[in-house]
């Protein structure tokens, strides 16, 4: 594996390009060494073959699906390799709100809350995504916003 | 094991309430119809029990009975996947087939409008704490959206 550094004025904040043909094993590792890393802001979201960086300001929602965490944005749905309590300590509360058991939603993304004849309470994301508060969050999301 | 903790708790807790609410309605009861006297049990339970102090044994036993139901089934509450509404549903009808015979062995509604009045005031306090839970609701979820646009404004 050739390693290429460059370091120059136009690059104010760090970046990792990797650049193969295919996703190997040993590429996975090197990602999982930069993902451990701190102050590595971007996720990596995986989708079939591709990595794609995203910035937390554009993550909607995290969730936990099948054993695995999913990050929804307005291009779709990534998987990463992050458990969702890591990425909740990662992200911190002031930008993530977490609303139930498997899921966390990005706070300055929510359009508004509703509440059904059922009692069920509904967030509604940017983009009309709606997903649902687990009763047991409510007294945690009001703590969160100091109410 | 915390878990069996709370079913015990629980199981005293609605034990308790029960009978003490019990104990209350029988109050309201002498109050009522008793001209000054208390009376402790309905006269045809007294006469189907053998005696006053067997017959509020078993009115003891079924008010406590259906606390203990009120209570236990509270557990429903716990299921996050089911809306509040169902968890209210189910709640009544499992209090329901506790209450229903308790009311019906120490009270004996004489007809189906008696049977339909006895249903109808469950049903009426379950409704009625429903919607006011559902209204407090509203005014939270009312509350975080107001917090959420006075943040999304100061950003």
């Amino acid at each position: 594996m050739k390693i290429h550094l460059e370091i120059r004025d136009e690059y104010p904040e760090p970046e990792i390009r990797i650049c193969a043909a295919a996703l190997t094993p040993e590429i996975e590792k090197i990602l999982q060494l930069v993902e451990r890393s701190p102050g590595n802001k971007p996720l990596n979201g995986y989708r079939q073959d591709t990595v794609t960086p995203l910035a937390p300001e554009k993550i909607l929602r995290l969730y936990g699906e099948n054993q695995k965490v999913f990050a929804q944005t307005m291009e779709g749905i990534y998987q990463l390799r992050e458990r969702l309590y890591e990425l909740e300590e990662r992200l911190g509360s002031e930008a993530f709100l977490r609303i139930s058991h498997s899921e966390i939603v990005n706070r300055r993304r929510i359009c508004r809350l509703d509440v059904s004849l059922t009692g069920t309470i509904a967030v509604i994301l940017e983009g009309g995504i709606t997903t649902y508060v687990s009763r047991r969050y409510v007294p945690r999301i009001r703590k969160a916003l100091e109410l | 094991m915390k878990r069996i903790k709370q079913i015990i708790l629980r199981f005293f807790l609605g034990m308790g309430c029960g009978m003490f609410i019990g104990y209350l309605v029988n109050l309201v009861v002498s109050m009522c119809i008793g001209n000054g006297a208390y009376i402790p049990a309905m006269p045809f339970l007294v006469e189907h029990c053998g005696s006053e102090i067997n017959a509020v044994h078993m009115q003891n036993l079924l008010t406590g009975l259906v606390g203990v139901a009120f209570c236990e089934a509270s557990f429903i509450f716990e299921k996050e996947d089911w809306s509040l509404l169902r968890c209210s549903v189910v709640h009544f009808l499992i209090t329901l087939c506790f209450y229903a015979p308790f009311m019906w062995i120490c009270y004996m509604p004489e007809n189906g409008i008696g049977v339909l009045s006895m249903v109808g005031n469950l049903f009426f306090t379950y409704a009625l704490t429903y919607l006011i839970r559902w209204q407090v609701n509203r005014r939270m979820v009312a509350a975080i959206n107001q917090r959420l646009q006075e943040e999304k404004r100061r950003e």
